[in-house]
């Protein structure tokens, strides 16, 4: 007899109790334009989001997106201000991605600095470097349309965002589930030592995956700059407990090797239309992290005792 | 017969202890290769360097004559060997078929992406030829101990591996599960595989073996073949001395009952277990992987939850709850892993020495008395004779056996009554050993009530006056020293033997 | 040499030394630095020397120093608390609506303490019957609380009649030491009478290092972790006590996540310290002299003109530095096991 995993229910059922909850509240939730607005606004949180779950599931933990992001972003609105072709301000966002992502997988593997450790240093020090590069407020002045095209366009008369969140999520899935990388990324968490005895290059799959989750928050960096058309340092604080956020409803684990990209999505969704809820309320911007902090603790708690209570050991646990 | 794989003149030593003494061993293409010896002896070293785990200090792996250097142990498995360890090798979130190919998952030509069709059939095809019933697309952490293993197996057989390590294969299966093995075991061995076969159970090396290699402190003692072999040819050389040299002399007399257990169970682990320990007793626990007997041993010290049933320590009826409570009602214990469970590796040897008696002794309202403290640890260190430059060491610094002896001499000190040992000689040299015992015996003769679990079949006939044989979590047996024999306590041991 | 020999007590003997100089070796080198720079800060700042500046110096020290010796509790645990920042927060809050609706001091301070303690207990509680990662928890507690104080405040800063017997506290003097430094003194002196004398400092300490083995030699773990919890947070709400004393309003930052300030300072206090974050290890003393440097730094670099921003990015280093160290000499790093599996 197969016994009911509720972590497994959960994300799907917070959905569903979500959108019933939205239905009853307001009109304008259920219009397609609303669920546009949602994705659209969900872009950010879907990239990052994607990005803790490759972290998450090789068992490490990544708290310097916020920074990294803020850094790419002011740094391609200083382009953008200068009228720097868009291939370029791509082309350093990338770099600046990869860099951060590089610099942290070295850290935790090479130095064998504890993940936490490692990128907690790591967002001070872009953070400050953010602050550096503006000189302390905002890098303000008018930046190209081509640039704000990047978020505000359209394709096929489909807004841009929701492109994005589609192509991140297809191309995550398809690496994580179907390509070496994405299985040894899996192994690794689910079992480093005998990965490695199978031959599996651990380091180098865990210094790509902070590479990936680095890229990601870059990209976003990128997506926010386009969307306020200014360079502003603060932006991204707290994104990493968005990221978190998304993971844990999503049932990701953060003992690592366990959750997949539909858990990703659906935490995104979830998260995202909360927020939307929250606003549709008009409840005080100020509570959410209230409301979404209490969300990680009891999902994560659930799942916790799920996991003790299925390991059935003799020995009780401290 | 040609040789599949050499060791010439094969060295190691960690730190200062020489665990491999220049061995060298030759492994024949298709052969059942038994290592035999005590614990300790450097089976567990030698098939680490084999498999590429550890690196030897001196000599040369050949490999098909050639010589070899692994530098990983990815390297030996790509060469050809594989390993199944003791601790089964797995991703357990992961499915049968993944765990079979990790690595090696097959692709779509030209692609990146993961053939998933090939892969699942791939595991099915290779498990249908093994004559396996498994279900490749279950995930590792759903099945049981000896599918898993099957698996392990399997991986090997698919990587085309030349020689095959088994340790201790045989330790969580039930007797059909070992048929199944076995059967295996041939059918590598009929396409030419080597296995290297490490086993504690006699019997399986006597009937499985076409040769076997005798250990012993690190040194190769013998190589016979397997029809010379029978236990009394084999347990000298592996011993190397007389049993009762290593096993001091008692001179304890057996008093009034001490600890009382009554219908002791605890859900699947083990029921109705009734047994009486007396002062100056040790008294054997004996049984296979999951008999029950370790997990009585870890209940009485209240590390697994509440079980039914009566236990009176001293005439007093005890309800068992945690550790600090246990050891308040005069119940010591020394756990089987010093390094995760016993000892405070990077702190001082007065901390590690005196943890066990913080509030009882050495404090008062909560203040150390610290000038106690380090007389009492001195005391015990010279007591035990641990090998240390001062209290102020750390046991990191420590080699094994010193390390044991501390952990030892946590419990020397304080009233107990009770003293449960699991595994005390686990991993130190015979000097240290003997050490232990002359301790274990003193206790005794201080009126302590030991109980004694270990895997070491001379340890419980050399050092108990009783033994309980658990098995399939119920006590089967309890022989007298008079009786007890090797044979005897296998058998009862393998009596409700199920996995 | 002989003479030396003979005069100097046995104390001092050589080996004596020698075992002293390692098991201290981190504080030493933190002294020493501290002395480097002290004497190199003549060359490079006038003013950096002056009694006042070092009195300033200690002041701002005491804060970091006080939250950090909490933080040292849970570090040595093997924990972390990243929500002291949040934390201090709620307590300058609730601390400064009490006493601007007329509650008295004497009344005040206990509620405070009260509110600490439970901030404490509660992500004690989370972590060990929840068995959730420590950072993890903490963060969300962090941004619950922050999100608290948002909600209540609606991000305006509160201030108006503030008792001068509170004031005192902040801004006072006694002798002429300020009143910060002095609680400072008196909660590292307690401090390391705990962890040197008591049976709990010493439980502090063989939890961190191995709690399996703890709970097996009687150690109530489970207790010992809460308790670590409740004095970090207790020793923050102190220091947040102490700062609110000082400015006699309350002004809530205005971002709310992540870990900035207060926490990282301590973390980095601690660290630098000599503790590791695998626990088990670390001083009060050293966690004194960590704050110590980390204020010496924070004091010395407006002083020589170097900015804010490259202060937190060398804050940042530092902290890289100190982890990189202490990470070093366990390579191989913990493997996590599990134990006692029978079928």
């Amino acid at each position: 007899m197969k016994k009911i995993e509720i972590s497994k229910q959960l994300p799907v059922a917070m959905l569903v109790v979500l959108i019933i909850i939205g239905a009853q509240l307001s009109d304008s939730f259920f219009r397609v334009s609303n669920f546009a607005n949602i994705i659209q606004y969900a872009v950010e949180s879907a990239f990052i989001g994607i990005g803790m779950t490759f972290v998450l599931i090789v068992g490490g933990i990544d708290l310097s997106i916020g920074s990294v992001l803020a850094f790419a972003s002011v740094v391609s609105a200083k382009m953008a201000l200068e009228n720097v072709s868009l291939p370029l301000i791509l082309l350093a966002v990338i770099a600046i991605g990869l860099t951060c992502g590089v610099v942290n997988g070295l850290l935790i593997t090479k130095f064998r600095i504890e993940p936490f450790m490692a990128t907690l240093a790591m967002m001070m020090i872009m953070r400050a470097a953010t602050f550096l590069f503006t000189g302390g407020g905002p890098l303000t002045g008018t930046v190209y349309d081509g640039f704000k095209q990047i978020i505000k366009g359209k394709l096929f008369g489909v807004q841009n965002g929701i492109w994005y969140v589609a192509a991140a999520f297809l191309v995550a899935a398809l690496i994580l589930n179907r390509t070496r990388f994405g299985r040894h990324v899996y192994a690794v968490g689910g079992g480093e030592e005998t990965a490695k005895l199978f031959g599996v290059n651990a380091e180098g799959v865990k210094i790509a995956v902070y590479m990936i989750s680095a890229l990601l928050a870059a990209l976003s960096g990128l997506l926010i700059a386009a969307r306020i058309g200014i360079g502003e340092p603060r932006s991204g604080q707290s994104y990493e407990m968005t990221a978190i956020t998304i993971c844990v409803i999503g049932g990701i684990s953060m003992a690592g090797g366990k959750g997949g990209i539909v858990g990703t999505f659906v935490g995104t969704m979830v998260v995202c239309m909360i927020n939307n809820l929250m606003n549709l309320m008009n409840i005080n911007t100020d509570a959410q992290p209230i409301v979404t902090g209490v969300m990680i603790l009891v999902t994560s708690l659930i799942v916790s005792r799920e996991v003790t209570s299925k390991r059935r050991l003799l020995v009780k646990e401290i | 017969m040609d040789n599949v794989f050499e060791l010439q003149g094969v060295s190691k030593v960690f730190s200062g202890n020489t665990v491999l003494d220049d061995v060298s061993l030759s492994f024949r293409r298709g052969e059942l290769h038994a290592l035999v010896g005590e614990n300790g002896a450097g089976k567990s070293t030698l098939i680490k360097i084999i498999s590429g785990v550890y690196r030897a200090d001196k000599g040369t792996l050949l490999l098909n004559g050639n010589p070899v250097k692994f530098a990983a142990p990815s390297d030996a498995q790509m060469a050809g060997i594989s390993t199944l360890f003791q601790e089964i090798q797995e991703i357990p979130e992961m499915t049968v078929a993944e765990n079979i190919f990790l690595r090696r998952e097959p692709r779509y030509p030209g692609t990146f992406v993961v053939d998933r069709k090939k892969l699942r059939r791939g595991a099915k095809e290779l498990v249908g030829r093994l004559g396996l019933k498994i279900d490749t697309a279950a995930k590792m952490r759903e099945l049981p101990v000896s599918t898993r293993k099957m698996v392990e197996i399997a991986r090997a057989v698919s990587q085309k591996a030349s020689v095959v390590i088994m340790d201790e294969p045989t330790a969580n299966l039930n007797a059909e599960e070992m048929q199944a093995l076995f059967h295996m075991i041939d059918d590598l061995k009929n396409h030419g595989v080597t296995i290297i076969y490490i086993s504690h159970r006699m019997n399986e090396v006597f009937s499985l073996a076409d040769r076997v290699s005798v250990l012993r402190d690190g040194k190769l003692i013998a190589t016979l073949d397997g029809e010379e072999c029978s236990e009394e040819r084999l347990i000298p050389l592996m011993i190397g001395r007389e049993l009762n040299a290593l096993y001091p002399a008692r001179r304890s007399s057996v008093g009034e009952a001490v600890l009382e257990v009554k219908n002791l169970s605890l859900g699947r682990h083990f029921k109705n277990i009734s047994f009486t320990l007396r002062k100056g007793e040790v008294l054997g626990f004996a049984g296979l992987e999951a008999s029950g007997a370790n997990a009585v041993t870890k209940t009485l010290f209240g590390l697994c939850g509440r079980p039914s049933g009566e236990i009176t320590c001293g005439g007093q009826r005890l309800e068992i709850k945690n550790p600090a409570e246990s050891i308040r009602n005069g119940i010591a214990f020394l756990p089987e892993d010093r390094k995760t469970q016993g000892l405070f590796l990077n702190q001082n040897l007065v901390s590690n020495i005196t943890a066990g008696a913080l509030d009882s002794l050495f404090s008062k309202r909560s203040i150390l008395k610290s000038r106690f403290e380090r007389s009492q640890s001195q005391e015990t260190i010279e007591r035990l004779t641990v090998k240390t430059r001062g209290l102020h060491e750390r046991p990191a610094e420590l080699s094994g056996g010193n390390q044991q002896k501390v952990m030892l001499g946590r419990w020397t000190i304080g009233s107990h009554k009770v003293l449960i040992l699991e595994e005390p000689t686990r991993g130190v040299d015979v000097g240290a050993k003997s050490e232990i015992y002359r301790q274990i015996n003193s206790f005794a003769e201080q009126g302590l009530a030991i109980i004694l679990f270990t895997t070491e079949m001379p340890e419980l006939l050399g050092m108990c006056d009783r033994v309980l044989v658990f098995s399939g979590g119920a006590l089967t047996a309890a022989l007298s020293k008079e009786e007890a024999t090797q044979e005897l306590i296998l058998q009862y041991a393998l009596e409700r033997h199920v996995s | 040499m002989a003479t030396l020999k003979s005069i100097l007590p046995k104390a001092f003997s050589k080996k004596r030394l020698t075992i002293w100089g390692k098991e201290y070796k981190n504080e030493i080198a933190i002294a020493l630095l501290i002395v480097v720079i002290f004497f190199v800060s003549q060359f490079l700042s006038p003013v950096f020397l002056t009694p006042n500046n070092l009195l300033n110096l200690l002041r701002q020290t005491a804060y970091t120093a006080i939250a950090a010796i909490g933080m040292y509790f849970v570090i040595l645990i093997g924990g972390i608390d990243l929500s002291i920042g949040a934390t201090v927060q709620i307590v300058g809050m609730v601390s400064i609506i009490m006493m601007v609706r007329g509650v008295p001091v004497g009344v005040m301070i206990p509620v405070v303490l009260a509110v600490g303690l439970t901030v404490g207990l509660v992500n004690g509680l989370i972590v060990t019957y929840g068995r959730l990662q420590p950072f993890v928890v903490t963060l969300v507690t962090k941004q619950i609380m922050q999100g608290i104080v948002l909600v209540t405040t609606g991000g305006a800063s509160i201030s108006g009649d503030v008792p001068d017997a509170f004031m005192k506290i902040g801004a006072g003097y006694i002798g002429f030491v300020p009143v910060p430094v002095v609680v400072m003194a008196i909660l590292v002196a307690a401090a390391f009478f705990v962890m040197k004398k008591t049976t709990f400092g010493r439980r502090l300490y063989i939890t961190g290092s191995n709690q399996t083995a703890a709970h097996y030699s009687g150690t109530n773990v489970r207790r010992i972790k809460v308790m670590a919890y409740i004095l970090c947070a207790l020793f923050a709400t102190v220091s947040g006590l102490l700062s609110v004393a000082r400015i006699g309003a309350f002004q809530p930052t205005t971002t709310h996540g992540g870990a900035t300030g207060m926490e990282l300072n301590a973390i980095a206090a601690v660290v630098v310290g000599g503790a590791s974050l695998a626990g088990g290890k670390g001083s009060v003393i050293g966690t004194l002299l960590g704050a110590l440097l980390y204020g010496i730094l924070s004091n010395l670099f407006p002083l020589i003109g170097v900015t804010s921003y490259i202060q937190q990015l060398i804050q940042g280093f530092i902290i890289l530095m100190a982890v990189l160290i202490s990470s070093k000499g366990k390579l191989f790093g913990k493997k996590r096991k599990e134990v006692g599996k029978d079928g």
